[in-house]
């Protein structure tokens, strides 16, 4: 877990950097976190864990970097509150048709109302 | 619930998913961003006054009333130096002894509420613990702000 902070403060910081430099682009930004989750989940795969958990701090991170944030809820839950920004895609309606609104090369984040 | 949505989008061939473990509870009750009819609604949030005095632990009762004076207060909220809430005052506490630190005379359990309370029941626990004021705060015990009808814009 301790890597995976590592990991994930050092993005933080690669983009801070490249933003304050002015020499950021999305495409490398995208790049730079596939390549990174991809590396948090090599290593969550030997600690046999699924998705990798992430908590509040990087959500705001991650979204503010282009992931795709989702709530898992149904329709009336998420309209009466929601993440900034967050797609409603309902477990109960969660199928291959659903999820294609997702952009696969993106992270997707996935929440609900707690730890359940 | 979230984790058998993360694998089911998995099964699908995504391969770059996360899992915000906490959810919306936890989003919610640190005062994030968030949108839908909670948000145009008047909640324990939108509605705490967010300038009121606060005040350490080891102050002096004297020090500490003459702030709140100045500021137009009769409370006073005690934190510690991350401003996690410690307690608070009230206006009989406020009238102890001049030389008597802040911590012998606050209220170390005042009602506390988290900022996606709606309004509504917020009024209803204040009623029900009679107070006049409560505090608001978020998981990590750290002040949001306080809640005084009576003063509430």
């Amino acid at each position: 877990m301790r890597r995976h902070r590592f990991l994930l403060s050092k993005f933080s910081k690669f983009v801070e950097v490249q933003a304050q430099t002015g020499s950021v682009s999305w495409a490398l930004e995208r790049r730079c976190m596939v390549r990174l989750l991809r590396d948090r989940r090599r290593i969550s795969r030997k600690d046999d864990l699924m998705a990798e958990g992430i908590n509040r701090d990087e959500v705001e991170t991650l979204a503010r970097n282009g992931a795709q944030v989702v709530e898992v809820l149904g329709a009336k839950e998420y309209e009466h509150a929601h993440i900034a920004g967050a797609i409603n895609l309902p477990l109960t309606e969660l199928n291959r048709q659903s999820a294609s609104v997702l952009i696969r090369d993106r992270i997707v984040i996935v929440y609900c109302y707690d730890y359940q | 619930m979230s984790r058998r949505a993360a694998a089911r989008l998995e099964s699908f061939g995504l391969e770059n998913i996360c899992v915000y473990v906490a959810g919306k509870q936890d989003w919610l009750a640190f005062d994030l961003p968030f949108e839908g009819s909670l948000a145009e609604t008047r909640t324990a949030g939108t509605s705490a006054i967010k300038d009121m005095p606060v005040c350490g632990p080891l102050d002096k009762i004297a020090e500490v009333r003459r702030r709140a004076e100045q500021a137009d207060w009769q409370e006073c909220v005690v934190v510690n130096e991350t401003r996690v809430v410690l307690g608070l005052l009230e206006k009989e506490a406020l009238g102890a002894n001049d030389e008597l630190p802040v911590e012998e005379v606050m209220d170390p359990a005042p009602l506390t509420l988290r900022p996606y309370f709606p309004w509504k029941s917020v009024m209803e626990k204040m009623h029900a613990r009679k107070t006049a004021v409560a505090l608001v705060t978020r998981p990590d015990g750290k002040l949001v702000g306080l809640l005084k009808p009576s003063k509430t814009r």
